[in-house]
């Protein structure tokens, strides 16, 4: 079970217990799958279905940002898809769930194990037969989650992936390429700890050998792929060295002068590039925001 | 002397107001339609014939669920 997935051995160890529940014939509770982006919800939801599933057994996987509202959710999705099926559904994005949608699944998932639950929606009813059915929920933004429905979840955190992990990761995805020692630790400092940009990455590599025709990577074919590709340092962009060269300049900043130097908003600084600075050491926010020490260095490998 | 009659818009009064982005995403989803002014738009360069003509032969897509079913 999940054995073609390196790595978040606690989700691993939940979601094994929860399939091998469902296949004694007991009911699974709905599941919160909570992690940042690129950490691997869905191939972790897929993997669970696919150790749940009998041969009539079907996958859904919903975009909640689609939904507009409860009554075309049961007339497009639930009717012709879920209702006396045997599915497994994820909610991806469920943060974005319309009001009265969310009100159903309040009364919906308060059910405290049993094995049905009907519910009102208009001026009929539906069923949720959860012997035939689990409901997953994917969001990387739990906190936009209303309470109430929150509290009906189990919810399983998924942690940031090491960089040996990572390393595994990109091995098992492309298998034929070798490495040079101490190539692949650099690749993987280049990518932004999550699974997604370790694929993304793998993914170049391969292109990469392929098109030169070779099946090792060394040192140098590193060196020339990164000078071709723009890859930096750590993974960092041109507005992160953008923000780091202005701190260096200017000394402490605050996030209003960041916006103003780099002509990018307040908030898209928060998202896109103060959070991989900070995880890597090279930002402080005390009140303001200042290079750190690791973070000179850098820039003057850059240089 | 005469009084002048004052008009319905008061001087510094707008329709407009300022929201962030993000603010407005907790209550529109991404395929939501909004109105924006025009003049906003010509200032960040959106080309507006090409938005007109896209919202007239494009069908409606927003009414639809994005989800995919495998097995």
């Amino acid at each position: 079970m999940f054995d073609a997935l390196i790595g978040q051995e606690e989700v691993k160890s939940r979601l094994g217990f929860y399939a091998n529940l469902f296949n004694a014939g007991f009911v699974v509770p709905p599941i919160m799958l909570n992690a940042a982006k690129g950490l691997g919800k869905t191939a972790f939801a897929k993997e669970f279905h696919a150790a749940t599933k009998d041969s009539e057994r079907k996958f859904i996987e919903i975009n909640c940002g689609t939904i507009r509202n409860s009554e075309q959710f049961f007339e497009q999705v639930f009717m012709p898809q879920i209702a006396g099926k045997k599915v497994t559904v994820l909610f991806d994005e469920c943060h974005a769930l319309p009001k009265d949608l969310t009100d159903v699944f309040l009364t919906a998932f308060n059910v405290e194990g049993a094995k049905k639950k009907t519910v009102s929606v208009g001026d009929g009813f539906v069923t949720f037969e959860f012997e035939k059915q689990i409901y997953l929920f994917a969001t990387t933004e739990l906190h936009k989650m209303f309470d109430p429905l929150k509290d009906r979840l189990t919810i399983i955190d998924f942690k940031q992936y090491t960089e040996k992990e990572l390393a595994q990761m990109m091995k098992m995805k492309v298998d034929w390429i070798r490495y040079d020692h101490g190539v692949l630790e650099s690749i993987v400092s280049t990518v932004k700890g999550n699974a997604r940009s370790a694929i993304k990455r793998v993914l170049q590599i391969k292109s990469w050998c392929e098109l030169n025709r070779m099946s090792k990577m060394c040192h140098d074919e590193w060196g020339k792929m990164k000078s071709k590709f723009g890859i930096l340092p750590f993974g960092l962009t041109n507005i992160e060295i953008q923000i780091l060269r202005a701190l260096q300049k200017r000394g402490a900043c605050s996030l209003q002068m960041l916006s103003a130097i780099t002509g990018m908003s307040r908030q898209a600084i928060q998202l896109e590039a103060e959070n991989n600075l900070l995880r890597k050491g090279f930002m402080d926010i005390d009140g303001k925001r200042k290079i750190t020490t690791k973070g000179t260095k850098i820039l003057e490998q850059i240089k | 002397m005469t009084n002048k009659r004052r008009t319905s818009s008061s001087k510094g009064l707008s329709n407009l107001t300022r929201v962030t982005l993000s603010e407005l995403r907790e209550y529109v989803t991404d395929n939501a339609t909004i109105p924006v002014s025009r003049r906003w738009l010509e200032t960040i360069g959106f080309d507006i014939k090409e938005a007109e003509n896209n919202v007239l032969t494009t069908p409606r897509e927003e009414d639809k669920i994005h989800f995919n079913v495998t097995h």
